[in-house]
């Protein structure tokens, strides 16, 4: 930890009052904030559409160590034991449409995973004001101090992405059933 | 000329609350520059980066007139940054 935790610390417990103002709003949408103890905030994700009833889908912790020098991290973990998840553990990638151009001329859209890193590997949020993604080798041309302050990186911010691409649009359970013929079915046993 | 009417109406940027009171004759698109000044955002506003939200719902025509929304008064409207390009 590089900066006076007193700082981060005030930073931390702004974002939690202003999530906390507005916490009738979030937990309609399915966002329960389950324990802030600096540094991290612990949230649990629910899917509230399917039916005929809701799915907890997964938590994340969102860790404010040296907010907002850096990024705040954030973890994906199991919804009731907080044990980090690894890729194949969450149970969809969190995809985004985005506009395929080519040559300037709009020729579709394609998903793209929010969601990066190998299946056996700790997952990470692929977006701007991620402390993740802001430390991997691949973005160290875009930094943070290009995001800081422009809204990138707030508490609120992240749990939108969080909830618009990891709840908002689960409709049910994917199901995969695979039959196996285990004998033949007698209409009745003669006597 | 339509007369001006007023309406209070609270604006949350990403968290920061910035409580205004609005002509419902402008459009909603128009108080964005507005929002993001008073909420201390700085860099881009580029307003083709940010959505409203009112009642879970994204409000996919910011540019009707905010009278024609029927927002009560004092609703919460959210301000989103648009999630930015994957890497």
């Amino acid at each position: 930890m590089f900066v006076d935790p007193k700082i981060s610390r005030v930073k931390f417990e702004r974002e939690v009052t202003q999530f906390r103002e507005h916490v009738d709003i979030y937990h309609r949408r399915g966002v329960w904030l389950m324990d802030a103890t600096f540094p991290n905030v612990f949230v649990v994700l629910v899917a509230v559409h399917p039916k005929p009833f809701p799915m907890v889908a997964f938590g994340v912790v969102v860790n404010f160590e040296n907010y907002d020098v850096e990024p705040p991290s954030v973890q994906f973990v199991h919804p009731l034991t907080r044990a980090p998840l690894k890729k194949h553990e969450l149970p969809h990638r969190m995809q985004r449409a985005t506009p395929v151009v080519q040559n300037g001329q709009f020729v579709g859209m394609q998903a793209q995973d929010l969601v990066q890193g190998w299946d056996e590997a700790m997952p990470f949020v692929c977006l701007q004001g991620v402390r993740e993604y802001h430390k991997h080798p691949a973005h160290t041309g875009d930094s943070w101090w290009l995001y800081r302050k422009t809204g990138h990186g707030r508490l609120s911010n992240l749990l939108e992405i969080l909830a618009t691409y990891g709840i908002d649009s689960v409709r049910a359970a994917a199901v995969q059933l695979m039959p196996q013929i285990t004998g033949f079915a007698i209409a009745q046993p003669p006597s | 000329m339509a007369a001006e009417s007023k309406q209070a109406l609270v604006f949350v940027v990403e968290g920061t609350k910035v409580p205004l009171e609005v002509n419902v004759n402008r459009p909603l698109q128009s108080v964005l520059g507005e929002v993001l000044e008073k909420a201390d955002v700085v860099g881009d506003k580029d307003a083709s980066k940010w959505y409203f939200k009112y009642d879970d719902q994204t409000i996919n025509d910011p540019n009707r007139k905010i009278g024609e929304f029927g927002f009560p008064s004092g609703a919460v409207i959210f301000v989103n940054l648009k999630a930015g390009h994957v890497g």
